[in-house]
Formats: C-alpha cells, structure tokens, sequence
C-alpha cells in the first residue's frame, strides 16, 4: 500500500515538474523578445535593458527558472501585463466559478453514465443496447462547445428555461454543466458497459447464478459492486477531460472563470496570467488524480498486495 | 525454390489480407463508416465542383439569411455562403486530422521503437515522458502549446501532435516487447543483421494492426481538437473557412442566424462518426482480443 502510493507520488510530482517547464518556457520559447510583451517597441534601448535587469529576464534560463519555481511555491504567480494586478489574485476571483462547474459537470456525468452503461450490458445485444450504444457514439463524436451553443439556442432561448448567459444561481451553472455531463457521458456509459460485461463473465457471478440467487441480487449485490471499482478509476481519468472541457464551455455560456481568463489571456499575449492558470489548472488535474487513487486503493481490497 | 517460397508467402498474406477485408466489409458499421469518410474525401477534393458561392466572396445585400434553394445553408454576417464554407471547410479538417496523427504517429513510432528495442534507462525515460504526456487532457495541452507557437494550420497540427503522441508510443512499445523475445527476431539477431533492418524489416510490419487501428480513432479526436481551438480563436485564422472558425463567428450571430453554428457542427458529428465506426470495426477485426 505504501509503496504503491510512494510511486504514485514520485510519478505526480514528475508531472507536475514536466508541466511547469513547459510552462515557464512558455514566455522563452514563444517568438520575439518578452521584453517587447511587457513595454512597447518604441522605448530607448537602456530602459529595455533597465526592465529586462528589473523581470531578472537577464539572466541564465536556468536561474530564471528556479526562481520562477521559488516564486512558486511561496504561491506568487507575478504580475499580470494587462491588468496590472498580481495573477494570484485574478486567478482566486475565477477559480471558484471553474470549480463549481467541473464538479458538477462530473457528477452528472456519472449520475447519467452509470445507469445507461448497465442497462446496456445488462440488455446485451437487444434493441436497448444498440439504441442506447448509437447515441452514446453521437455523443462521443460531438464536439462540446457545439452542443452547449445547441442547448444555449433551444433550452435558453427558444424556450426561455434558463438564463442565455451570466453566473450566479444553479439556473446559470445547470446548461453548461449538462453540457460537459452528456457529453462527457457518452464515453463513460461505453466504459461502465464493457466494465459490467467483463463482470458478468466471471466465475463467481456463475456461482452466485447456479446456487439459486434472484437475478436482482445477482445483479445488484455481487456484479455492480464489482464492476464500479474500475469506475472509481475512471472518474479520476475523466477529471482532466472535464477541466478542458469547462475551460471551453465557459467561452461558450460567458461565464467568467479560469478558462475565459486563459483564452483571453492567449489572445493579449498576457503570458504571466497564461502561465498561472495552466499551473492551478493542472495542479487541480493532479490532484483530482491522486484522489482518484486514494479512493480506488480504500475500495479495492486487491490493491494493497501491489 | 527460394522464388517459390516468397510468392507462397505472398499468396498466404494475400488471401489473409482478403479475409479480413471480407470480414470487415460483412460489418455493416464498418461499411457505413467507410462511405462517410469516402464522401467527405468526396467533398474537399471536389470542392470547387461542389460548392455553389465562391467561399470567400462577400454579399452584403444578403447577408444572414436563412437556408433557402440559393444559399442551402444561409448566409453569415458578410452574406458569404455557408455551404460552400462547409464543404471547402472539409479541406482543413481532414488536413489536419491527417497531418498531425502523422506526425503524432511517427513521433510515437520512433519513441515507442527505441523504449521496446532497447529497454533499460531510455525505456524508463521514454515511459515516463509517455505517462506525464497522457497525465493532461489534449484540448488543455494543446492550447497550451497554441499559446506557445501562435496559431495558424500547422502550429494547430504540431500542437495536436504534441499532445497525442503518447498513445503511439506506448502501443508501440508493448508490441516492440512482445515481438522482441519471439524466436524469428532472436534468429535474426543471430544472423547478425543490423538493428535499424530488424526493426524495420522484423518488428515493424508485425506490429502494425493495432498502430492502424489508434490512427483510425486518433483521426477524429484530432479534428475535434482543431475545431475546438479554432472556435476559441486560437487555431485557423480567417479568410481560411474551418468548420471551427465558422462557428466562432457563428456564435456572435447565435440567435439570428443558428443555421451559421448548426451546419459546421453537423458536418463534424459526421465526419468524427464515421472514422469512430470504422475504427471500431477494425480494431474488432484486427484484434479479437479486444473486442467486448
């Protein structure tokens, strides 16, 4: 148990150490000076090098990058160029807004996934199955942002249910995270699926057939249980999925959350906000990732002997 | 004699190659997924021919106007038709989907060759990177990397490539391990022939069947990422008509004009469903194993 989780540990924290290089390589590595992102192109050349001694933009790479890494960790993301305010504290204004969604987002992915992927394998090969199967594909082939507009167009302003757009109430969160849900649930019904199938052709539901047991508690008290570990597994999985996924959806129902900050940030060429998002979004990915594992291991008894 | 044996050998991979044809052109969604990437090929490579507008020209006595017998689709905000965006709009999505699975896919070959056949520290190196880049989801990696590049077609492909590479590589080394121990490679060693001629004469042709089948389910998720990052603005730049940036413009003109996001969207689900089909086909027709 505790070897595995050291490994687990060791390989988040390479993650997150290959993450940030490519973050703080970001400003290095895009094309142009980073001293014409901060001031403009028509300064005099000594307040150029003034600012590049001032951002400590002259020194080695990597002495920039350890003290990008110091800053870091004592939780300083610098300062944004646009908005004259340090990122941190643009970042701790949104951060709530992409919280709410993405948790939401995944549950409900789960709420519809889990009972459509049984009924399917339960209804194998029947008319069931395939319908069900046959919108699970649509699903899976639709990209996100098209069917929030969808929805945005028939739900909020065709039939007026919900607020077009904004951020506040559970009317304004409900539209996108249904949109992160179903789509995101197309993919997890396939795999709860072929997790209940892989389940049902064990020996011991054979036994628990063979030894006279109602169906229902075939199903309900030896096959369901069995097959919802490797869903634990999978929820972990799909966290990131669902984090990139809020990061559009948010473009498309305008609410104002980390996502928006970023795109928008590209689009100004506002690296140090860029920067600070993707490293508390990918934090919030590794994370969500340990406690993935950390449940899986609590559930299944199997994986201590690891 | 020798002569003899090759075109037996020959004879026996073609008709194992025709059986498995025949077993994949039985399966009804293979066929059907098969039609639907044929047409779209159809489509970018008849463009000029299909298209009814000239894609570019603006009308702006006509524009927004909902589909009708002129303009199939509508028209956007410059009165420009949006069928004829549609169909040249196949153009880039295939070129991408295209181009940057190549490029994933020879990245990952490389990689995944040199972990398999080789083993040891660039095994443990390679495996690691492997499992740091599949830690992240694509479209977030990918805007990552459009964040670094700048946008435009081939930074869209490259960034995509970047971010999907890994799958490649580790399918690629699982087979590369799983053939290394096998007596013809150990045969051939001993026949003291070079290790670029082994891997690509020995491993290479027999690992194939699943790199074939992750290409065929690759193509799609790539599309998607490109629409995706053209919608948010950071991928194809206009004039260029990609489904993506068709509808980002579209969004602003939502409740006027839908016809504008509808159609784009449409022809993804399609395009995106039919290589999903026919990969699953084939994966259950190349390996049976992982068939469920």
């Amino acid at each position: 148990m505790l070897r595995y989780f050291a490994r687990r540990m060791t390989f988040l924290a390479l993650t997150l150490l290959g993450m940030t290089i490519i973050i703080f390589s970001m400003l290095h590595l895009s094309p142009g000076d980073p001293i014409d992102l901060i001031v403009g192109p028509n300064v005099t050349p000594e307040v150029r090098e003034n600012i590049r001694h001032q951002y400590g933009l002259d020194q080695p790479l990597i002495v920039q990058y350890l003290g990008f890494m110091r800053s870091l960790i004592r939780g300083d993301l610098g300062q944004s160029i646009i908005q004259h305010k340090p990122v941190s504290e643009l970042i701790a204004e949104r951060f709530y807004v992409t919280f709410e969604l993405s948790v939401t987002a995944l549950i409900m992915s789960f709420l519809i996934a889990i009972p459509i992927g049984i009924k399917a394998a339960l209804k194998r090969n029947t008319a069931t199955d395939y319908s069900l199967m046959a919108a699970s594909l649509i699903g899976i082939s639709m990209p996100t942002f098209w069917f929030g507009l969808m929805l945005l167009y028939i739900v909020a302003f065709k039939l007026r249910l919900f607020p077009i757009s904004g951020y506040g109430t559970w009317k304004h969160l409900f539209l996108p995270a249904l949109t992160i849900g179903i789509t995101d649930a197309a993919l997890v019904a396939r795999m709860v699926r072929s997790s209940m199938l892989e389940v049902i052709r064990q020996d011991y539901i054979r036994t628990a057939r063979s030894k006279g047991l109602p169906e229902r508690v075939v199903i309900n008290r030896h096959a369901l249980r069995n097959a919802l570990i490797p869903i634990i597994t999978l929820l972990g999985l799909r966290i990131g999925w669902i984090v990139g996924g809020s990061v559009v959806v948010e473009i498309v129902f305008a609410r104002p959350g980390l996502g928006r900050l970023m795109v928008d940030s590209i689009l100004a060429r506002d690296y140090p906000v860029v920067q600070g998002t993707m490293v508390v979004l990918t934090t919030c990915i590794i994370l969500g990732n340990l406690l993935a594992d950390v449940l899986y291991a609590v559930v299944d008894p199997r994986i201590k002997l690891r | 004699m020798a002569e003899e044996v090759a075109s037996a050998r020959i004879a026996r991979s073609e008709s194992a190659f025709w059986h498995l044809m025949k077993r994949l052109f039985r399966n009804k969604a293979a066929v059907f997924g098969l039609v639907i990437i044929m047409l779209m090929f159809l489509c970018a490579i008849a463009a000029p021919l299909i298209a009814t507008h000239d894609y570019a020209k603006q009308d702006l006595p006509s524009m927004l106007q909902s589909p009708s017998r002129a303009h199939l689709f509508g028209t956007d905000e410059f009165g420009r038709d949006i069928f004829s965006r549609v169909i040249y709009g196949s153009r880039v999505s295939l070129k991408v989907g295209f181009l940057a699975v190549g490029i994933s896919l020879f990245a990952g070959l490389l990689l995944g060759s040199i972990a398999g056949y080789y083993g040891r520290i660039l095994d443990s190196a390679i495996c690691a990177l492997v499992d740091i880049a599949l830690a992240f989801p694509m479209t977030l990696l990918a805007i990552a990397i459009i964040a670094i590049l700048g946008p435009g077609l081939f930074n869209v492909c490259l960034a995509i490539a970047l971010s999907s590479w890994g799958s490649f590589a580790r399918i690629t080394r699982g087979q590369f391990l799983s053939l290394k121990s096998q007596e013809f490679i150990e045969a051939a060693k001993i026949l003291g022939y070079s290790d670029l001629r082994i891997i690509l004469r020995h491993i290479l042709p027999n690992s194939l069947a699943p790199l074939v089948v992750l290409t065929t389910l690759e193509v799609p998720k790539a599309i998607i990422v490109e629409a995706t990052l053209s919608f948010l603005g950071l991928g194809i730049q206009p004039p260029l008509p990609s489904w993506g940036s068709i509808m980002s413009s579209g969004r602003s003109f939502l409740f006027d004009a839908p016809w504008i996001t509808v159609f784009p969207g449409l022809m993804i689900i399609l395009i995106v469903m039919g290589f999903n089909l026919f990969g699953d086909a084939l994966r259950d027709t190349l390996d049976p194993r992982l068939r469920n």
